[in-house]
């Protein structure tokens, strides 16, 4: 008897927790209500937590500036640990909260599960920062991706690599020796296959691609194997636990290479906190890492700011999380530029009036612009304003690059 | 094969493989003495590897000795899991211990995860990670070998622990008595055995060792609310494919496996290496059911007849 009564009270507080985490509603009646799934437990909470905080802060501000059309906006949240999770948390909120607009998923593999829900619903999906290529391959009508694709990013990666650092070793493109490594997932096979087109395309020469799993706890197989290969430079699509484990490992087994990996990893601020001083040199393509005032209006700056500050209010004064910017970017565009001009949150009218806008780069969010690419055009659903950057870690701190225009720092070449 | 490649894969197979070990021989204590499949086995790994990180990031002292320092901690946190969760289990059908201790993994996930965020944190030792290079050797063919201070230690004190625990086993009163225990717990009772002190500490010394596992690793892995997902199927086949409750076999299939891995990702690829070392797992329990040290039911009777 006794033990039945503990088991019993061990999978009620399971099931508590399960709740507690699970269904957080932010408001009520006679608001915009707007569905939010991302992963906040699970392997993948890390970043989505830092891109719910961006949402949040996007319409905290927004309710303080009055709301959108006079009427506040209330945030209905799902956790999705994983697909099956983002699949039927989907459904619970299209279902039985009634939800017609959804913003989220960080992750590839989640956004590709979530949307195929929401598209068989008919309902309005906004991709603020899962980057897979196949999010705006399927011909979807209702998902929107705020943020740049896995091509974009990749493309800049290759060209920075040939451009920028092959003239500073002293190579020529013809002689340049490319490495890709690439984790297996939606995320990692997306990135490596934009990296591969777009060497293939300069005609670049790969000397290695690795495929891998990123839960794995070994890669010194991997790192041997390019160890062998002799590249010049590695282009990483890793997530931060593998990016920490490779490096750690490439440093154990005396890989000497300039890296370029991404946001998701090597860009992550728990990097710099493995590494120290080591992080230094390493370069991260994807999300820029500063917000970068020289081409955005004043209204912009000021929103930028008040952005900045508000997130360093609620983090310990800590800069904002790139993935906090893209979280942020995303719910800003629905609810300055799309919503607005939708007058409803009707999936219909949504998609129209995210069809219809074109907000020149600088003038949107994060020296960003707004215009989706249009039904039957290439990735139909696509922000083609949106730009990757290309940060390097000097001095501790993630600096932006490239582009040119935006960048913050010169490249400085790895020891 | 070049030798220098050879070398150094079976160095870095080698290596790995003592981490695993390490970190299998807890759960296979456990499960050949009380019978009960934890699931919670790779959180606690987690929660030694966070314990270890907050006195090195509190106290900057040296993870080795914060690991040492901490061992009274995490055998406190073994008999307070064992009072609480396990031993109202015991006489429960298996179904019930698999709930209750992937109940256990799942509440330590999340709550470590409310409490200490889900960031990936490490610390960064100077002197370990930094690689020693042996060699030239001209006469084997190898030009250079390199091994990782931090893992060689982890390796070293695995290897170590796992000798004195099989020692402590073999030769010590209470070893024997949990040795009695895991074979006939009724028989063990019937000779005046209090079984449920033998539980209790078999719990709890099962903990201690996946959290020096834990400890150890702190200088190579960073830790992270879900860093027990990460190691934990690898345990479970180290413990099988050893034979379930057999601490030798735990050490000899936890380097198995790290070798086959690391090999296998260098040759065939490291997203198929995972097929490889199952392959291996599978090729060894055909033709040994029972795991490579573990007894046939046979061979158990009798051997507890044989028992003076």
């Amino acid at each position: 008897m006794k033990k039945r009564v503990i088991s019993a009270c061990v999978m009620a507080s399971v099931v508590c927790g399960l709740l507690l985490t699970g269904n957080q509603v932010y408001g009520q009646e006679n608001m915009w209500r707007v569905g939010t799934i991302l992963p906040l437990t699970g392997p993948l909470a890390k970043n989505g937590i830092k891109n719910f905080d961006g949402v949040k802060i996007a319409t905290d501000m927004v309710n303080d500036q009055g709301g959108v059309l006079g009427k506040k906006v209330a945030l209905v949240s799902a956790d999705a640990p994983d697909p099956q999770a983002a699949a039927s948390e989907a459904n619970r909120l299209i279902t039985n909260e009634k939800i017609t607009a959804i913003i989220g998923t960080q992750a590839s593999t989640l956004s590709m599960a979530a949307t195929v829900v929401a598209e068989k619903a008919k309902v309005f999906y906004l991709e603020n920062e899962g980057i897979s290529g196949g999010i705006t391959s399927r011909g979807f009508k209702y998902t929107f991706r705020t943020t740049f694709d896995s091509d974009m990013m990749a493309y800049q990666m290759i060209d920075f690599a040939a451009d920028v650092i092959a003239p500073k070793i002293k190579k020529d493109a013809g002689s340049l020796r490319l490495a890709i490594v690439q984790e297996d997932g939606g995320f990692g096979t997306s990135t490596g296959k934009g990296l591969t087109d777009r060497a293939k395309a300069r005609n670049l020469n790969v000397v290695a691609t690795e495929v891998y799993s990123a839960k794995t706890v070994d890669l010194s197989g991997l790192v041997m194997k390019l160890k062998r290969a002799k590249p010049d430079i590695v282009l990483a699509a890793q997530y931060i636990n593998d990016s920490i484990l490779f490096h750690r490992q490439a440093k154990e087994l005396k890989l000497n290479t300039i890296v370029i990996g991404t946001t998701a990893g090597q860009g992550n601020p728990d990097f710099v906190q493995a590494f120290g001083k080591d992080a230094d040199g390493v370069m991260a393509g994807g999300i820029p890492s500063e917000i970068s005032v020289q081409r955005l209006t004043a209204q912009q700056k000021k929103d930028a700011d008040e952005f900045v500050r508000r997130y360093k209010a609620s983090h310990n004064g800590e800069y904002p999380n790139p993935t906090s910017f893209v979280g942020f970017a995303g719910a800003w565009i629905l609810y300055k530029f799309i919503l607005p001009k939708a007058g409803s949150l009707d999936p219909d009218k949504l998609r129209e009036a995210a069809l219809g806008l074109d907000i020149p780069r600088g003038k949107g969010v994060l020296n960003w612009g707004v215009k989706f690419a249009k039904p039957g055009e290439k990735n139909a659903g696509q922000n083609v304003y949106a730009s990757a950057g290309l940060n390097q870690w000097q001095n501790g701190e993630l600096k932006l690059i490239f582009p040119k225009e935006v960048a913050s720092a010169e490249f400085k070449l790895p020891r | 094969m070049d030798p220098t490649l050879f070398t150094q894969l079976l160095i870095s197979g080698i290596l790995l493989g003592g981490i695993y070990a390490l970190a299998s021989i807890g759960l296979t204590l456990i499960f050949g003495v009380m019978k009960i499949v934890n699931f919670a086995h790779g959180e606690f790994f987690m929660v030694a590897m966070y314990l270890t990180y907050w006195v090195v990031h509190y106290f900057h002292i040296d993870p080795y000795l914060a690991t040492l320092i901490l061992v009274p901690v995490v055998f406190l946190i073994g008999i307070v899991t064992y009072y609480l969760f396990i031993r109202p289990t015991l006489s429960s059908s298996v179904l019930a211990q698999i709930f209750i201790t992937v109940g256990l993994s799942t509440i330590i996930q999340n709550v470590v995860l409310l409490f200490w965020s889900a960031d990936f944190r490490s610390i960064s030792l100077g002197y370990a990670t930094d690689s020693l290079v042996l060699g030239p050797f001209p006469a084997l063919h190898i030009e250079e070998a390199m091994v990782s201070p931090a893992r060689l230690i982890a390796f070293g004190l695995a290897i170590l622990l796992s000798l004195a625990f099989y020692l402590f086993l073999k030769l010590s009163y209470t070893g024997k008595i949990i040795r009695a225990t895991s074979q006939d717990r009724s028989a063990a009772l019937l000779m005046g055995i209090n079984t449920d002190r033998i539980y209790r500490l078999t719990f709890a010394i099962g903990i201690v060792l996946v959290g020096l596992a834990g400890g150890l690793v702190l200088p190579v892995y960073s830790v992270h609310p879900f860093v027990g997902f990460d190691f934990v199927l690898i345990m479970f086949v180290v413990v099988v494919l050893g034979g379930m409750g057999s601490v030798v076999g735990a050490m000899v299939s936890g380097l198995i496996i790290g070798v086959v891995e690391v090999f296998s990702s260098y040759w065939i690829g490291q997203e198929n290496k995972q097929v490889i070392y199952f392959l291996v797992f599978i090729a060894i329990l055909v033709v040994r059911p029972s795991g490579l040290f573990g007894l046939k039911e046979e061979e158990e009777l009798e051997h507890i007849e044989t028992i003076d």
